[in-house]
């Protein structure tokens, strides 16, 4: 069977329907350009993600195999839940992984000289709310001790060394992301007006005690200011009488940043959520962790234990239920043949656009919520800089760099929590997200656009601060993502889809990704997969 | 004859372009600002280009004459432009004057060129062939020029000795023309006398292109320079004012020999000397070997390990026969074992732990340096340490620099180990401080080794004394995601040296 044809053809149908499967990189290399910078478009599983939309017979399994809990996907959510399954002394599960490496969108790459995030690249510091994740920063030594009122304290060299940031405006860089740069009295007075508004989402309390905006999300008091889910983030600004266009961009890059949606368009909820969820600790003030390859150190540290439990290259293609087991057929990317694991519980660790895919009652019936979720690309790239290029003028180079007014959103220095004093070799992540497009126009571009188009308009972009960067990159990769996160837009984020989504786990099938809490976040794939672990080991009365 | 005036053509071309890029390189050295200073020197240079071509049309006769006369001036002034910019920026204070002055001068000749050749040869090929010809060529040689210049010129020559070599170019190709257009050309002996003491000017000045750069270099230190080196890290200047041998790091005063015995003793012996039996020595810095000269007095001390980060230091201060008197000759001790590496992250992969350990690292200019005056740092620093061991840490003037001498205690202090600051004077330096780090209350030694010139037991309790002009200031602790310590450190000496921030 000519495989290779038959997956050019999916790719086909996967732009013309416009569904995809997930977009999270494809195949497509280019030779060195002219002007010295090699690189290609990375990751395989476009392709092969794509087998999914059908078309495609996959071979028949020729083999049983059996695991008592099998978890679909090895990203945050996956690895969480298989962490959650070790603490509990529980070995007999495996993991599966479409892709060579775990992590989803938390992956990494490395070479000789740094290692370098393909997404997720930091974690805030955890709230109050934050158990799950706390314990694990706890374990891994990132928090060393906790004080008396159980205050953490970090091992400084995991967070952001200073400078952490700095924005390129009126030809100068200055420090920080809020435009300080020319901007008037008034400008002033409504950032600080907006700050104090955000604080006060922070600080609110319902009557048990619990705050409105947590990480994660389902710690926070239900229902509280779920109004504020019918109307947008930009249109929640001009409420309050805010016009400045300084303040604007501020929270319209934060939106684009995290949400990959531009505040016209996502739900006020979820834009507080972002700026009122974190706690502020005096001591450390807005720092974040982070680590050369982003949150890809947590993701090796997590998949490390059970790497023997964990199987990469292997794309499931079918959920079903068979008697009172679970029938997971995989098609393993290598050897080309299937294999079917019997399992007592699965976990859906995996976007649910793709688990609609895999789950057969769903793949005959789509469920009535699927249509609800709908999903922002992203562009990633990274630059290899045999030598940091100049810093530019005005303040030094820092941790994420940003361009005032550009498309894209700046990069993040693979370096920069090195402890050596001489600058070398160094590696760029550049992120773009694209808000002010429709989705599918994106993914169109995606399967059609070359290396050499992404290339020259990442260099562009960048050589606005650093007109000598398109001589300087040794490397330039970039990965696409067709469907990299949930967009939390308005009235999605506190609506029933979502809930129906949530309370879809029925039986021994249950669903783990940051998905089902409209906003992706780090920590909220990690406490689905905890979740969905720990009802999976009740079901198995452990 | 086209064939050779084609070559002269390229040969002018890429000398035009790269008078250019010297003098907007050397701006941005000087004056910082890359951006800026690429693009208004480029872009007056092209405007003085546009005058030229337009004053071409006052040359109405001998114009082979005025093209060779224009070569020769361009050579001069192209050749001679980056040492002069150099000069004028320590020489002068009209560095702007002077640099946009030549780069007019230099572009108004570089512009009269062409329209020149065009006319001269209008005569002997269909003006089709010529303008098609000559710009193409003008053309290559300016792709040439751009990249030479980044790939061959300037890492191997540098930008003096370039500028020199260009010049000569220039003035070869007038030279040259006196054969080529010697129908034209009435004077021709009188230009080619002129050409040859043009190329003797340039010449002189390609062979003393080394001086020059020193000569530069002198006006940046106030003395005489003994000796320059640029290693990957860092340049490293000596200068010699009589008996006064002082060493540079990027501008950057180490020491004096006059009086770094005062700084040596203080930064060695109260700790050295109180420990009661320092067998493994650790020093992060100090590649000038001089802290080293005085551990060594120590028999007790079985190894040192010396971590400096630029093996040129080293290499300097154990082969230079004046430089190895100042040390006496430490590095040939054979207890001391040399390792060229990051002190932070060398420290980090260490398990061995050491009884005395001398942290000598430069001042923290910036955030990589501020790194290591880091809680983390001397957290490292402290699990490195034998039961019973000491550190000792030079952190800045507590008086031009008090916070930043106060964050580096606090700092410290915080790492869990016991500060004990104290200060000297140093005439080179002023009031300058160190922190000594201890695990248990540490007392002063009470006896030294034979033959200090400075510390004495009983001096001793009194360094620890602070009065109030550099009493202790409430401060941050410097941690890795804050670096408050090198925003004290900018703010603190830009009120000292207002002139160097
Ligand atoms: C560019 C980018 C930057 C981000 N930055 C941050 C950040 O800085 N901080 C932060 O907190 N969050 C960030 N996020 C969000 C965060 O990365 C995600 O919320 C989180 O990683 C989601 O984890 P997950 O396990 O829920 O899902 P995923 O990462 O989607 O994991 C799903 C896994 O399932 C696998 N899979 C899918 N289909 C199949 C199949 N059929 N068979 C087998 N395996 C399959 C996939 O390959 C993948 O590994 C970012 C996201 C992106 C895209």
């Amino acid at each position: 069977m000519e495989v290779q044809d038959v997956s050019r053809r999916d790719l086909l149908i996967g732009s013309l329907t416009l569904a995809g499967g997930q977009l999270a990189g494809w195949g497509r290399t280019s030779a060195a350009a002219a002007d010295g910078a090699a690189g290609r478009i990375v990751g395989t599983s476009c392709r092969e993600g794509h087998l999914l939309l059908g078309g495609f017979a996959f071979p028949r399994a020729t083999r049983t195999e059996r695991a008592s809990v099998v978890i679909v996907g090895g990203g945050v959510a996956g690895l969480a839940a298989a962490r959650r399954l070790r603490r509990a002394g529980f070995r007999d599960f495996l993991v599966v992984e479409l892709e060579e490496t775990v992590g989803g969108n938390a992956r990494a790459g490395r070479t000789e000289v740094t290692a370098f995030p393909w997404g997720s690249h930091y974690l805030p510091l955890p709230g109050p709310e934050t158990r799950e994740v706390k314990r694990l920063l706890f374990e891994l030594g990132v928090i060393e001790r906790f004080d008396r009122r159980g205050r953490p304290t970090y091992d400084e060299r995991h967070l952001a060394h200073a400078p952490q940031e700095r924005l390129f405006i009126h030809g100068r860089w200055q420090s920080g992301i809020y435009p300080w740069t020319g901007a008037t009295a008034r400008d002033l007075a409504e950032y600080a007006a907006f700050r104090e508004a955000m604080t006060r989402f922070r600080d609110w309390r319902d009557a048990a005690g619990r705050r409105a905006f947590t990480i994660p999300r389902a710690a926070g008091a239900p229902g509280a200011f779920r109004e504020l889910d019918r109307i947008s983030m930009a249109e929640y600004l001009r409420s309050n009488g805010w016009t400045s266009r300084r303040l604007h961009w501020y929270v319209e890059y934060g939106m684009r940043d995290d949400y990959g949606v531009g505040a016209a368009e996502v739900s006020a909820w979820a834009g507080i959520h972002y700026y009122a969820a974190r706690l502020h600790d005096p001591e450390y003030e807005d720092v974040v962790l982070t680590w050369p390859e982003g949150n890809g150190w947590l993701v090796d540290r997590m998949a490390e234990p059970a790497r023997d439990q964990i199987r990469v290259g292997q794309l499931v293609y079918n959920v079903a239920q068979a008697g009172n087991r679970v029938a997971v057929e995989v098609f393993d990317l290598q050897s080309r043949v299937s294999y079917r694991l019997l399992a007592r519980e699965a976990i859906l660790a995996c976007p649910l656009f793709v688990a609609a895919r895999l789950y057969r009652p769903w793949r005959e019936k789509p469920p009535a919520f699927l249509s609800s979720f709908h999903y922002a690309p992203w562009l990633v790239a990274n630059l290899h800089l045999p030598a940091p290029p100049d810093d530019g003028p005005g303040v030094p180079l820092a941790w994420d760099n940003i361009i005032y007014e550009s498309e894209a959103l700046g990069y993040v220095v693979a370096t920069h929590q090195s402890l050596r004093i001489s600058r070398g070799p160094t590696v760029w992540t550049y992120y773009q997200s694209f808000p002010h497009r429709a989705p599918q126009a994106v993914r169109r571009e995606f399967l059609g656009g070359s290396w050499e188009t992404f290339r020259d308009r990442i260099l562009a972009d960048l050589s606005r601060a650093h007109p000598e960067i398109g001589r300087r990159a040794r490397r330039l990769d970039v990965m696409l993502y067709g469907h990299a996160m949930v967009r939390p837009e308005i009235g999605f984020v506190c609506g029933r889809a979502r809930e129906q989504a949530i309370s879809a786990s029925r039986g021994p099938v249950h669903l783990a990704h940051a998905d089902l809490s409209g906003l992706s976040l780090f920590e909220e794939a990690f406490e689905w997969g905890t979740r969905a672990a720990a009802q999976a080991l009740a079901r198995l009365g452990r | 004859m086209p064939s050779a005036v084609y070559v002269s053509v390229v040969v002018i071309a890429t000398a035009g372009l790269i008078y250019e890029l010297i003098a907007a390189a050397a701006a941005s050295y000087l004056l910082g600002d890359s951006l800026t200073q690429f693009s208004t020197v480029i872009g007056s240079y092209l405007f003085a280009m546009g005058i030229g071509s337009y004053l071409s049309r006052y040359l109405r006769r001998n114009l082979a004459a005025w093209f060779v006369q224009g070569q020769i001036l361009v050579g001069l002034a192209g050749g001679w432009s980056a040492a002069l910019l150099f000069l004028a920026f320590v020489h002068t204070q009209y560095f702007r004057a002077i640099l946009y002055g030549l780069v007019g001068a230099i572009g108004v000749l570089v512009g009269l060129e062409i329209p020149l050749l065009l006319r001269l040869l209008r005569q002997r090929l269909a003006l089709r062939e010529l303008v098609a010809h000559v710009l193409s060529l003008d053309y290559l040689g300016a792709l040439a020029a751009s990249i030479l210049f980044p790939l061959f010129l300037v890492p191997r020559l540098g930008l003096i000795r370039t500028a020199f070599a260009f010049g000569l170019a220039n003035v070869a190709v007038g030279l040259w023309s006196t054969w080529i257009f010697r129908q034209e050309i009435v004077v021709a002996r009188f230009l080619r006398a002129v050409a040859v003491a043009a190329m003797l000017i340039l010449g002189g000045g390609l062979i003393a292109a080394e001086q020059l750069t020193a000569w530069a270099e002198v006006r940046l230190y106030a003395d005489e320079v003994i000796l320059a080196r640029s290693s990957p890290y860092q340049r490293i200047v000596l200068t010699r004012a009589g008996d006064d041998v002082r060493l540079f790091l990027n501008g950057h005063l180490q020491f004096s020999s006059r009086d770094e015995y005062r700084y040596h003793e203080a930064l060695i012996h109260p700790a050295l000397a109180a420990h009661p039996d320092p067998r493994r020595v650790l020093v992060l810095g100090g590649g000038d070997g001089l802290g080293l000269r005085e551990i060594l007095k120590y028999p007790a001390v079985r190894s040192v390990t010396l971590v400096d980060l630029d093996p040129e230091m080293t290499r300097l201060f154990s082969t230079h026969a004046f430089l190895r008197g100042l040390n006496e000759g430490a590095f040939a001790d054979r207890r001391v074992r040399v390792v060229n590496d990051d002190a932070f992250v060398w420290l980090d992969r260490q398990t061995d732990v050491f009884d005395v350990v001398i942290v000598d690292l430069p001042d923290p200019h910036s955030f990589s340096l501020g790194k290591l005056y880091s809680r983390s740092f001397y957290r490292l620093v402290r699990s490195r340490l034998a039961p019973g061991g000491l550190a000792t840490v030079q952190a800045t003037s507590p008086l031009f620099a008090r916070r930043s001498f106060w964050c580096i205690v606090e700092t410290i202090g915080s790492a869990g180990l016991l500060p004990h600051p104290y200060h000297v004077h140093v005439p080179s330096f002023g009031a300058w401080g160190f922190v000594l780090a201890s695990q248990t209350p540490y007392q002063p030694p009470r006896r030294y080794p034979e033959g200090l010139r400075f510390l004495t037991v009983r001096g001793t309790p009194a360094l620890f004394d602070f009065p109030p002009d550099m009493a202790r200031v409430p401060v941050e602790v410097n941690r890795l995601d804050n670096q408050v310590l090198v925003q004290y450190y900018a703010e603190e000496w830009r009120r000292v040296f207002p002139s160097s921030y």
